[in-house]
């Protein structure tokens, strides 16, 4: 077994690789590859994440999450067996758990496209190391959100009349509606990221099949290899496909939660009838998601020791992202306040002004700005930003407060809107609290599989960023 | 074409169909059986076409097409092969097609019956729709005088108590099975010892039949008892007018002559037995069309929040005990005035002494004031649950205004033997403990649940040898009876009654009776040995005897008998002995906390309580359902430190005080105590605490059993309603079952609120008118269809909130019940909904109610954001609901400002069992997973189109009428096509204050309301 390369000192001693101490160079970002390993070293190193023994802490890993998507599909027979009566949907608040859960996920999903689309076509460096892994978090990220629209439909078998379908019935969808856009845009989403993400996992497919110490495996990783030969014909090839692709994903990445604000904002709902929603959902969807990545590569980098790949450089450059995203968020909160005062519209100014800071979910309201809008600000330091412990406790704040979010905007809007008489709370079941938990675990067990099964850090990619780094550095 | 949600139930279709089957093959009373034969018996017919097309001989190989003869032989044959099962421990007998039909019967089309259901002895005319021999609504009779077309919420879901499957089945003995046989040997002996021993207790009855019958009885039996009982039937106005009159007379209103109508702790438009009548005749004096309308003004002085306190224009808050002293006042202050000489000088120097307390005394004043200005157009109306004394000040005052004979008038009461000593359930306790009977029949009602603490009927029962209950339940008096006889439903047996005018109804069954029960008369004829007789024909042969003048047949057309009402008496007021008594009204200081007993407005007395439509429907004040709760005012919870929901231990304080019976005081037991949460009611009197009787019920009857406690464990005697109690907070609490949580309205314009004077002047008008018209858009608006443009108008001046709507929009459209924890979660499925709002301060707020259900908006929000256009707009303006094109993503509902969409969370409809009957077929039944919400009425549209299309006329939007509008006590809704310039629903939009709710919307809603407006006292703040 081929013994991981790469340095091994652990914690506190990632700074010192740096060759100095951040906040002494103020100047000088930390490098996005560090100590320049040959091919040889990255792909022994890069490779061997599918060939590590499987340990007990493994194994654990994949019993939890593996259980909780056992409890994720028992609570799904379940609820379409009995009804959505099951969950703690009522009238008025007729959206619950199921639509905040597809929406958080939704939004999580966005980072990956982002890192890899957008942040391709703009040449951003230190995407590489990182945006397989995103890009993986997002198609278990939309998996997950998938649920939620079937699940949550009064008669799920029904779903598929949301599509364009020619139907014997000579019906189509009601287009005037955000619901079948949203279908289509989340079909969409998902679809193409699939090819993107699979198709840029073919190089490194071939490499596995090439390293592989197993007959099995090398046949395995040889059908979905493609039959690549890392000919320059097909890299021309590779190159162009992958890069429109980035061009068809990174409308995407702005389209998807764009649309799925629709279905808020093409209300009249006070809380939900806003134009500031497309802009604001998708700047809230790269923040959770941006604090997704953060929360789950800091383990696995730690995990697999990736140092040397995953290096400060790309913490800090999220870290800046996130801060970014979080005052795009602040700025949609205040003017969500600005406008319900200056509107003078009594629905929405009860809304804004009263029942989200003082009704009876003020508790949420207040934790969403604290995560959301306040925790962020200490990203302003650059010693934080390269503080791993703290980036990790931020992230798990940020996936919480961008939970809060959705929970204010669908059960806190609907829970009081015009007619005093139809008000009501919302209080989850513990099958909500059970599906939302399942999919953590159904995620996370997709997550693991997908450490375990495919390099997450796509090693062609970086051998030709060394490349390029050492013309450079020639040069 | 709605279908009655059958076809996707074919498995438990089947399983119904072969448990039918079987109970008929087994030969018992089985019409329930056959019931649900009929209601499945289209099924297995097509069924058996569909399956046996292969095999049949007759078609054609290879013909794919089942030919019409092949269809109607295996039709035919499927239908016999029912029968033949039906018959297998039977000689066979043959079944028929239905060649012959009735010359009177369509399938598909209901017929309406006349007939009335009776409450206390009082009949409510009814007309009952009935699909192919199925009773399913109930609606009111426009010729009856105590329903004029209308009907309480109680009516309406008397079809649902009908088909109770939990109604008692089976003649028992002490619970176990026991033959017809047993009883008549009980009668037989009563009979032959001319009825030594025997005591009879039944219901109070208006019927000349029923009274003849018991007459006979009396007469040939003379030693036997009878006693009549029903908790709140009048007995408190009768003997106020016996102390007023000299003897007990029935006191009737003609409310449309009052310009002034001061309600004494009355609830006149909801509680009363004329209630219907009453509330029709006081709202036909507050239609207001303009600023320059006359309009009564309604003065209403009571403890707890009651439909007539909602339509008042004042309302004042006053403990039950203390209403004596302020009629006491109120009769100063208006003897005061008017000088009178009649009136003994000790008295007038005794009230010349009266002042009101300081608090009333500006309204009180006022009031005097109001009602010496209008003599002979004033009315002052005790409720019944107040002491006789209130009743005799009334009555006192009426006469001083020279009312008697224009808006107050007397009759001889109407119910049998009335305020005399037969209608004291005392009695037959004191009978028993004397050992005087040996034979106990209770013929009807629930004597054990409903007795007074001080009167221990069911240990007095126990003690009797031979005891007969017959009703319609397994209940608490079934049980402490030996025998317990299956009863009839008023909607199964023949007979009469009077209303509370004394208009002579005939009753007509619309169904054999389901459980083969026996009704009053039956047992009664077997008591006297009569020969069997056909119940029909011992009513024709009785009633010609009794209503020579009156053809039944003529009666049973229409109803009712015109010209039957009781002659109201002449009556001259006795001074001199109400002297005395009106001297020491009011001379009782108040307890420190005291109750008030009063019916439920949907379960009465507990007879109603099994009823789960009733259940649910939300009680008007408070929203509860499924429960029963301590009312009290937000001073007195804050006293008693509770909240709502926090339960209250409410125990009545020892014998003493009571002004009641004092032999039934001496039996009392030392204390009750009874366990209710607290439900907080702004505008509730302070120190008093009102409970509605009708539950902690502990019977047989499952669906009723164990909710709430029974308020007639604190009630001391029959006569006294307010007795003082202490509570005490628990500690515990209990979620309450509520469907509207919010009290206010958070000044959003949503039941706008005027007075007369203001709707007079521009201010008012002007404000108003920006709540309806058109809105500016960006686009033009679509010209209507051709052809009838649906709308309605509500007139909120008039709505009481009473629920009546709700509850037939609930029988008519097949809403499903979906018990307390569903209802506790929002998900309760009412199509219609009474929303209530209070105003002002808490102890003396204004309280507004709302009906509120799908506007159906011409530019509806719900519909542009359904993905698959399953809820869309009609060319007529009805926004509908395509349930087979739902798929549940309840984004309507989101979208809907009025939040009157309902989603089936569950699979919320009865799959099984007898209360399925009760279904409109009309109806589609919702599956689970899709929304619903009002529809017009859609129903009745089509059918009111296809009636004139077969007619070859144009249909009229009088042709329509939705059953919330139908069964409106106060006329307040109109429903009409918005293109009959004359329409009531036009007319109503051209009045200063019609308006849209949520008008700013813009969603241009086809339902509109008047705003409500009051007539207040320019006198009073």
């Amino acid at each position: 077994m081929p013994e991981p390369i790469g340095p091994r000192d652990r914690g506190g001693t990632a700074e010192r690789t740096d060759g100095a101490r951040p906040d002494v160079l103020p100047d000088v970002l930390p490098d996005v590859l560090i100590g320049r390993p040959d091919d040889a070293a990255l792909s022994a190193q890069l490779l061997a994440t599918t060939t590590r023994p499987f340990t007990r802490g493994w194994k654990l890993g994949f019993a939890i999450c593996g259980a909780l998507t056992l409890l994720l599909f028992a609570l799904v027979t379940l609820t379409v067996l009995r009804g959505i009566g099951v969950w703690g949907n009522n009238m008025p608040v007729a959206w619950g758990f199921g639509i905040i859960n597809f929406v958080w996920w939704i939004g999580i999903g966005h980072a990956g496209t982002f890192i890899s689309a957008i942040l391709l076509l703009l040449e951003q460096r230190w995407r590489t190391s990182i945006n397989r892994f995103t890009e993986g978090m997002t198609l278990f990220a939309v998996m997950q959100a998938g649920l939620f629209p079937l699940l949550h439909l009064g008669r799920p078998w029904f779903a598929y009349w949301l599509f364009p379908y020619p139907s014997v019935m000579d019906t189509w969808p009601q287009v005037r509606s955000a619901l079948p856009w949203d279908a289509a845009a989340v079909t969409t989403y998902f679809l193409v990221s699939v090819m993107f993400w699979y198709l840029g996992l073919i190089p490194d497919l071939a490499a596995l099949r090439d390293h592989a110490p197993t007959r099995p495996r090398r046949i395995a990783y040889g059908i979905f290899a493609l039959g690549w030969r890392g000919s320059v014909e097909q890299w021309r090839h590779h190159k162009v496909a992958y890069l429109l692709l980035a061009g068809l994903a990174t409308p995407l990445v702005v389209s998807v939660h764009s649309i799925v604000s629709f279905d808020f904002a093409s209300t009249g709902l006070p809380g939900w009838h806003s134009t500031i929603f497309p802009p604001f959902f998708v700047a809230g969807a790269i923040l959770s998601g941006f604090a997704m990545v953060l929360t789950l590569i800091i383990p696995a980098r730690r995990v697999f020791r990736l140092d040397n790949v995953i290096t400060l450089r790309h913490f800090d450059a999220a870290a800046k992202l996130l801060l970014v995203m979080s005052w795009i968020a602040t700025y949609a909160y205040a003017i969500e306040l600005f406008m319900a005062w200056y509107s003078d519209d009594p629905y929405e100014g009860y809304q804004q002004l009263v029942n989200r800071p003082g009704g009876w979910y003020a508790w949420g309201y207040w934790l969403m700005i604290f995560c959301n809008c306040v925790v962020t600000q200490l990203l302003w330091s650059r010693r934080l930003r390269r503080n791993l412990k703290l980036l990790f406790v931020i992230g798990l704040l940020v996936n919480l407060g961008m939970w809060l979010e959705r929970f204010e905007i669908i059960v806190v809007s609907l829970s009081r809107d015009f007619l005093p008489s139809a008000w009501h709370l919302f209080v989850p079941t513990w099958v909500d609290l059970g599906i939302l938990t399942g999919t953590l675990g159904f995620f996370g067990l997709l997550f693991l599989g997908f450490l375990r099964l495919v390099p997450f850090v796509p090693v062609a990619e970086l051998k030709q960023l060394r490349a390029e780094l050492a013309h450079e550095e020639a040069a | 074409m709605p279908t009655d949600g059958f076809d996707l139930e074919h498995g438990v279709r089947q399983e119904a169909l072969e448990r039918a089957v079987a109970r008929v093959g087994h030969g018992w009373h089985g019409i329930a059986a056959l019931v649900e034969l009929a209601a499945a018996s289209a099924w297995p017919a097509e069924r058996a076409a569909h399956e046996a097309a292969p095999d049949d001989p007759g078609a054609a190989p290879g013909d794919p097409a089942l030919s019409r003869r092949s269809f109607l032989q295996l039709a035919g044959s499927g239908a016999a092969a029912v029968g033949l099962a039906a018959c297998s421990s039977r000689p066979s007998r043959e079944i028929l097609p239905y060649a012959s039909q009735p010359p009177e019967l369509t399938p598909g089309v209901p017929l309406h019956y006349a007939t009335a259901l009776v409450e206390d002895g009082f009949a409510t005319g009814v007309l009952v729709a009935s699909h192919e021999g199925r009773p399913t609504k109930v609606e009111g009779n426009p010729d009856h005088p105590a329903s004029l077309g209308a009907t309480r919420a109680i009516e309406q879901a008397a079809v649902l108590q009908l088909f109770d499957p939990e109604r008692a089945r089976l003649i028992t003995e002490r619970g176990a099975p026991a033959p017809w046989a047993a009883i008549e040997a009980v009668l037989d002996a009563a009979r032959a010892a001319r009825g030594d021993g025997l005591h009879l207790v039944l219901e109070p009855t208006t019927s000349p039949i029923a009274i003849e019958l018991i007459r006979r009885v009396r007469a040939a039996l003379p030693a036997a008892g009878v006693t009549f009982w029903s908790p709140f039937s009048p007995r408190a106005s009768l003997a106020g007018n016996r102390l007023a009159f000299g003897r007990p007379l029935q006191t009737q209103l003609e409310l449309r002559a009052a310009d002034v109508i001061v309600a004494l702790d009355a609830d006149l438009v909801a509680e009363h037995p004329m209630a219907l009548a009453y509330a029709r005749q006081i709202s036909d004096r507050r239609r207001v069309v303009d600023g320059g309308s006359a309009m009564s003004r309604l003065y209403a002085i009571e403890a707890g929040y009651t439909a007539t306190g909602v339509i008042a224009d004042h309302r004042f808050s006053v403990r039950g005990s203390q209403i004596e002293r302020v009629a006491g006042e109120l009769l100063a202050a208006v003897l005061g005035r008017l000088g009178l000489a009649g009136p003994p000088p000790a008295l007038t120097a005794r009230l010349a002494s009266v002042a009101p307390a300081a608090e009333r005394a500006p309204w009180i004043v006022a009031i005097a004031a109001e009602l010496t200005g209008a003599p002979g157009r004033s009315v002052v109306v005790a409720g019944e649950r107040q002491p006789l004394v209130v009743h005799a000040i009334a009555a006192a005052i009426n006469a001083a205004l020279g009312n008697l004979g224009r808006t107050v008038g007397y009759t001889e009461p109407v119910a049998f033997e009335a305020g005399q000593p037969s209608h004291d359930l005392a009695g037959v306790v004191r009978a028993i403990d004397r050992g005087a009977v040996t034979r106990l029949l209770v013929l009807g009602g629930n004597p054990v649940y409903t007795a007074p603490q001080g009167v221990a009927l069911a240990g007095a029962i126990g003690r009797v040898a031979d005891s007969v209950y017959l009703g319609l339940y397994d209940h608490e008096t079934a049980r402490a009876c030996r025998y317990a006889v299956p009863g009839l439903h008023e909607l199964e047996q023949w007979g009469a009654a009077r209303a509370y005018d004394g208009t002579l109804t005939p009753i007509q069954p619309l169904i054999e009776p389901l459980f083969g029960g026996r009704s009053v008369a039956d047992v009664l004829h077997r008591l006297l040995d009569d020969p069997p007789a056909d119940a029909r024909d011992r009513l024709a042969a009785a009633w010609s005897r009794l209503v020579p003048d009156a053809p039944l047949e003529a009666a049973l057309g229409l109803g009712a008998v015109p010209g039957t009402a009781a002659p109201h008496v002449a009556v001259e007021l006795a001074w001199g002995a109400l002297a005395p008594v009106i001297s020491a009204a009011g001379a009782r200081s108040p307890a420190p906390l005291e109750l008030a007993i009063r019916p439920h407005p949907f379960v009465h007395d507990g007879r109603y309580t099994n009823n789960p439509w009733l259940l649910e429907l939300p009680e008007p004040i408070t929203k509860l359902t499924w429960d029963c709760a301590a009312q009290l005012s937000p001073a007195t919870a804050a006293r008693l430190g509770v909240a709502d929901g926090d339960l209250l231990a409410l125990t009545v304080a020892g014998p003493g005080a009571a002004g009641g019976d004092t032999v039934v005081a001496a039996a009392l037991a030392p204390t009750a105590t009874i366990e209710l949460p607290a439900i907080i009611v702004p505008g509730h009197a302070d120190d008093a605490i009102t409970v509605h009787a009708g539950f902690g019920r502990d019977g047989g009857e499952h669906t009723a059993r164990g909710i709430g406690a029974s308020a007639f464990r604190l009630w001391r005697s029959a006569l006294e309603f307010h007795p003082a109690i202490t509570a005490v907070a628990r500690g515990d609490r209990r979620p309450l079952a509520i469907t509207q949580a919010e009290l206010s309205d958070e000044d959003r314009p949503l039941a706008l609120t005027g007075t007369l004077a203001g709707l007079a002047g521009p201010a008012v008008r002007d404000a108003l008118a920006h709540h309806r018209g058109a809105q500016p858009s960006l686009y033009a608006r679509r010209p209507h269809a051709p052809g009838a443009q649906w709308a309605m108008s509500i007139d909120l001046t008039t709505c009481t909130g009473c629920s009546a709507c709700v509850m037939a929009c609930a029988a008519e459209n097949n809403t499903p019940v979906v018990g307390a924890r569903q209802v506790r979660n929002g998900r309760e499925m009412h199509w219609l909904r009474i929303d209530r709002y209070y105003r002002g301060p808490a102890d003396a707020p204004v309280l507004a109610v709302q009906p509120m259900a799908c506007q159906h908006c011409e530019l509806a929000p719900c519909e542009y954001v359904c993905p698959v256009e399953a809820t869309t707009h009609s060319p007529d303006g009805l926004n509908e609901m395509t349930y087979n094109r739902c798929i549940g993503t309840r984004f309507c509902s989101n979208n809907c400002p009025y939040k009157v969409r309902r989603f089936n969370w569950f699979d919320f409809k009865d799959h099984r069992g007898l209360r399925i009957a009760a279904r409109n077929p009309d109806v589609t039944v919702r599956d689970r997973g899709v929304m619903e919400k009002c529809t017009y009425c859609v129903q009745r549209i089509r059918r009111a189109e296809i009636d004139a299309r077969v007619a070859d006329r144009p249909l009229a939007g009088s042709d329509v009428r939705t059953a919330c509008q139908q069964v409106c006590p106060t006329q307040a809704i109109a429903f009409g096509s918005l293109t009959e310039v004359d329409s009531p629903v036009v007319e109503h939009r051209r009045r200063p204050h019609s308006y849209a709710v949520l008008h700013d919307q813009g969603t241009a809603p086809r339902t509109q309301y008047l705003a409500r407006i009051r007539n207040p006292n320019g006198a009073l703040p």
